[in-house]
C-alpha cells in the first residue's frame, strides 16, 4: 500500500477542476465580441511500471486548452468587415447629398429655377411694373442661394470625410500599437508555455477592428509572427508597428502619409478608403456638375440680359456674377436700382422682348444637349443612382457578413446548453475522484488504525 | 450546424430589425402619399418627376399668360367696338349733314356731335389698364394720342412706337395681344389726302359741317367709310387672336390634367397597394416579437437544480 492513489485522485480532481474553469470562462463570455470558445483537453496519465511491473494509471490532466478557430473563416470576415466599412462611409456621405439635394419638392432648386423662368415670363407681360422686376430679382437671387446652398453643403461633405479621416488615421495607428504589443504579450506567453487564448481573441477583436477602418492584409499563421501589410508596407511587425499621419493635398483635403517617410499611404478599402473614394472621387464629380449647370445658367441669361437694356438706358449689364455654382449670386448693381434689369431690347416701359426671351431659356438645349432643368435632373438623378447602388452594395455584404458571422459562431460561439451539460460532466467527475480520495483514505487508515497500533 | 447562443441573438436582432425597418418605409409612404421621397427612392422616377413637376410649373405660369392675353385681346376688341360704333355715329350724322335741306344751325349742332365722337375716341385709344397705356406700344406712360404740339395738320399726332408684345403660350408659340392706336387709327399711313388718318378725317367733317361745305363733306364721308372698315377688318384680327388663345386655354387645361396624372403615377403610392403590405409587415413584425420573446425564455439552466 503506497499514497499513490491518493496523488491519482488528487490529479483527477485537480484536472476537473481546470476544465470547469474553462466551462466558466466559456459562459462568462457567452456574449463577448471576438471570443473563441475554449475547449478542455483532458489526457490520462500513466507511469511506466519499474523493476518489470506493469505501466500504472496516475490519473489525468488538463493538457491542452485548445480555442476552436476556423482561420479561414476568421479572414473572410476581416475582408468583408473592409468591404462594410468602405460601404457604410459611402453610404453615410451620400445619405447627405440627397438630403441636401431635397428632390423631388417643392422647395427644391428645380422648383426654385421654375419659379426664376417664371419671373421672367411675368415680367415679360407686365416689363413696367416694379412688382414684377423686383420679383425676377427675389427669384434670381432664390435660385443662387440654393445652388450656393448645395455647392456648400458638397463642400461640407468633403470637409466632414477630412476630419473622419483625420480621425481615423488616429484610430489606425492606436490599434496597430495595440496590436504590436499584444504581439509582444503573445509571444512571452507561448515562451513561458501558456496557451495565450484570450491575448489571441483580443488581438482578433483589434485586427476586425482595424479591418473595418483600412485594407490591411495578414501574411502568415494567423499568429504573433504574422506581418500586417497595408498597401504593400508593413502596418505591424511583430511587436513593431508603423505609425500613419494626416496630411494635406494642394486643395487643403486630407490625405493619409507614412510617418516614416512622408510617402502616400495605398488605402483602397475600409471606412478610410470609402472617405477618400468620396472626398477624391464623388464629390469633385457632383461639383462639376453642378457649376457646370450654374456656369451654363450665368452665361446664357447674361449674354441674353446684357444684349437688353435697362429701363434708364443703360445696357451691357450682367444678370448673374460669380464664377461657380458656390458663388453665384444676382448682379449687386441691380438688386440696389431694380431699373437697371433689362426686359426690353429699348428702354421703352412696355417693352418685355428680353424677359420672354429669358424665359425661353428655359427650354434651351445648354448642357451636352439637354435644358437647364434636365442637366440638374440628371445630377440630382446621379446621386440618387449612387446612394442606391451604395446601399445595394451594403446590404450584399452585410448579408454576406451575417452569413459568415453565423458560420465563425458555429465554430467559434459559446452554446450555453453545451456548457450546461459539461459543467455536470465535470461536477460530477469532481465528484467521483474526491469519492475516489476518501475511499482511499479509508482503506489508508483501515490500514493504519486497525492494524498499526498493535 | 452546431447553434449557439449568440447566434440566435445577432439573427433575433437583425430579423426584428429588419422587420422595424420595411414597417418604417412602409408607414412614411402610407402616412405621406409618396413613393418617392428623395431621389435615392427610385433616381429614375424623381428625375421624371422633377421633369413633370417643371412642365406643371411652366404650364401654371403659361396659364397666366393666357389669362393676361384675354385680357388685352377682350379690352382691344371693346375698344375697337366702340371706335366703330362712334366712327359709324359720325357717319350717321355725315350724311345727315350732306342732306342739302339741312340748316346752317342744325350743320353747326352736327359739328357739335362729331367732336363728341372725337373726344369718345381719344379716350377709347388713351384707355389705361393698371396706369398702363394700352394703345402706344412699347411707350405705356404717356397718351398714345394728343393734339399736334406744333398745331396745324395733322391735328392729332401718335406719340407711341410700333413695339408689338407677344406672349408665350407654349415654349414653341407666341401670340400677339398687343394693338396700337396707330392701327386703329390709321395713323402715319400714306401722307396723300387719299388715306389720311381718321383723326384727320374726323376733324376736317367737324370743320366742314361748321363751314357748311358739302363736298368737303361727302369727302370726309367717303374716308370715314374706309375708317370703318379697317376697324371692323382689325376687330376681326383681333377675335381670331382670341380664339386662338382660348384653344391655348384649353391645351394647356388638357397637358395639366394628363401631367399631374403621370406625376401621381411617378410619384405617389397605390395607397390599396400600401396599406395592404403595411397590415402585411405589422403581422411579420407582431411574429418575430413574439417569437424572439418565446426563444430566450429558457435554457438547461431552468431545468438544473
Amino acid at each position: 500500500m503506497s499514497f499513490f492513489g491518493l496523488n491519482l485522485a488528487a490529479r483527477g480532481l485537480a484536472a476537473q477542476q481546470n476544465a470547469m474553469n474553462v466551462v466558466g470562462q466559456n459562459i462568462s463570455n457567452a456574449s463577448t465580441a471576438g471570443y473563441h470558445r475554449q475547449k478542455a483537453t483532458i489526457s490520462s496519465l500513466s507511469v511506466a511500471g519499474s523493476n518489470g511491473q506493469r505501466a500504472m494509471g496516475a490519473g489525468s490532466d488538463v493538457t491542452d486548452v485548445q480555442r476552436m478557430q476556423n482561420q479561414f473563416l476568421d479572414a473572410q470576415l476581416m475582408g468583408s468587415g473592409q468591404n462594410l466599412g468602405r460601404w457604410s462611409a459611402g453610404k453615410d456621405a451620400l445619405d447627405q447629398v440627397v438630403a441636401l439635394i431635397n428632390e423631388p419638392s417643392d422647395t427644391g432648386l428645380s422648383s426654385d429655377m421654375s419659379k426664376f423662368w417664371a419671373g421672367w415670363q411675368d415680367l415679360a407681360l407686365h416689363p413696367d411694373s416694379a412688382s414684377s422686376r423686383n420679383n425676377v430679382l427675389q427669384a434670381g437671387t432664390t435660385l443662387a442661394g440654393s445652388f450656393n446652398r448645395i455647392a456648400s453643403g458638397l463642400r461640407g461633405v468633403q470637409t466632414q470625410q477630412d476630419s473622419a479621416i483625420a480621425a481615423n488615421v488616429d484610430q489606425v495607428n492606436r490599434l496597430a500599437a495595440k496590436l504590436a504589443s499584444l504581439n509582444n504579450d503573445i509571444t512571452q506567453s507561448s515562451i513561458s508555455g501558456q496557451a495565450p487564448n484570450d491575448l489571441l481573441d483580443q488581438r482578433g477583436t483589434v485586427l476586425t477592428e482595424l479591418s473595418n477602418l483600412v485594407d490591411v492584409r495578414v501574411q502568415g499563421n494567423g499568429g504573433a509572427g504574422d506581418t500586417i501589410t497595408l498597401g504593400g508596407r508593413s502596418l505591424v511587425q511583430g511587436s513593431q508597428s508603423f505609425a500613419l499621419s494626416a496630411g494635406q493635398d494642394a486643395n487643403g483635403h486630407t490625405t493619409v502619409l507614412w510617418k516614416e517617410d512622408g510617402s502616400a499611404a495605398k488605402i483602397a478599402g475600409g471606412e478610410i478608403g470609402g472617405e477618400i473614394d468620396i472626398q477624391q472621387n464623388v464629390i469633385p464629380a457632383y461639383m462639376a456638375k453642378l457649376d457646370e449647370v450654374a456656369v451654363a445658367l450665368r452665361d446664357r441669361v447674361n449674354a441674353v440680359h446684357s444684349a437688353g437694356s435697362g429701363q434708364d438706358g443703360t445696357t451691357g449689364t450682367n444678370f448673374f456674377v460669380g464664377t461657380d455654382a458656390a458663388s453665384l449670386a444676382v448682379n449687386p448693381a441691380l438688386l440696389a436700382d431694380p431699373r437697371l434689369l433689362a426686359s426690353g431690347a429699348t428702354s421703352a416701359a412696355g417693352d418685355g422682348t428680353v424677359a420672354k426671351a429669358i424665359a425661353a431659356i428655359k427650354s434651351e438645349a445648354l448642357v451636352s444637349g439637354s435644358t437647364l432643368g434636365e442637366a440638374y435632373g440628371s445630377f440630382a438623378s446621379l446621386a440618387g443612382t449612387h446612394a442606391v447602388a451604395m446601399q445595394d452594395k451594403l446590404d450584399a455584404e452585410s448579408q454576406l457578413s451575417a452569413q459568415l458571422t453565423v458560420q465563425q459562431q458555429s465554430v467559434s460561439g459559446v452554446n450555453l446548453d453545451e456548457e450546461m451539460t459539461d459543467m455536470i460532466r465535470f461536477q460530477q467527475a469532481y465528484n467521483a475522484s474526491a469519492r475516489v480520495l476518501t475511499t482511499m483514505d479509508e482503506m489508508i487508515s483501515t490500514l493504519i488504525n486497525n492494524y498499526g497500533a498493535r | 450546424m452546431r447553434i449557439t447562443t449568440q447566434m440566435m441573438n445577432t439573427s433575433m436582432q437583425a430579423n426584428l430589425g429588419s422587420a422595424i425597418d420595411r414597417l418604417m418605409t412602409l408607414q412614411n409612404q402610407a402616412s405621406s402619399g409618396k413613393r418617392i421621397q428623395s431621389v435615392s427612392d427610385d433616381p429614375i422616377g424623381a428625375a421624371q418627376a422633377m421633369g413633370y413637376r417643371s412642365s406643371l410649373a411652366s404650364i401654371a405660369q403659361y396659364s397666366k399668360n393666357v389669362t393676361q392675353a384675354k385680357l388685352q385681346l377682350g379690352l382691344a376688341d371693346s375698344t375697337l367696338s366702340d371706335v366703330t360704333k362712334a366712327l359709324q355715329e359720325a357717319k350717321r350724322v355725315g350724311l345727315q349733314g350732306a342732306n342739302a335741306a339741312t340748316s346752317d344751325d342744325q350743320r353747326k349742332a352736327m359739328a357739335v356731335q362729331v367732336q363728341q365722337q372725337i373726344d369718345n375716341i381719344l379716350q377709347d385709344v388713351n384707355a389705361t389698364n393698371l396706369d398702363h397705356h394700352l394703345y402706344g406700344g412699347f411707350a405705356t406712360t404717356s397718351d398714345p394720342v394728343s393734339l399736334n404740339p406744333a398745331g396745324g395738320s395733322p391735328p392729332y399726332v401718335y406719340n407711341g412706337d410700333d413695339g408689338v408684345t407677344k406672349v408665350a403660350m407654349n415654349d414653341s408659340t407666341e401670340i400677339q395681344t398687343s394693338l396700337t392706336a396707330k392701327q386703329i387709327l390709321n395713323f402715319g399711313g400714306a401722307a396723300d389726302a387719299s388715306s389720311p388718318d381718321l383723326m384727320t378725317t374726323l376733324v376736317g367733317l367737324r370743320d366742314a359741317l361748321n363751314a357748311n361745305d358739302t363736298t368737303a363733306i361727302q369727302t370726309g364721308l367717303k374716308n370715314l367709310e374706309g375708317g370703318i372698315q379697317s376697324t371692323i377688318t382689325l376687330r376681326g384680327l383681333v377675335g381670331a387672336r382670341a380664339q386662338q388663345v382660348e384653344l391655348h386655354a384649353t391645351r394647356l387645361s388638357d397637358a395639366e390634367a394628363t401631367i399631374s396624372e403621370q406625376l401621381t403615377s411617378v410619384e405617389d403610392v397605390d395607397i390599396t397597394k400600401v396599406l395592404t403590405q403595411l397590415q402585411t409587415e405589422q403581422n411579420v413584425y407582431q411574429a418575430s416579437l413574439l417569437a424572439t420573446s418565446k426563444m430566450v425564455q429558457s435554457s438547461l439552466a431552468d431545468y438544473l437544480k
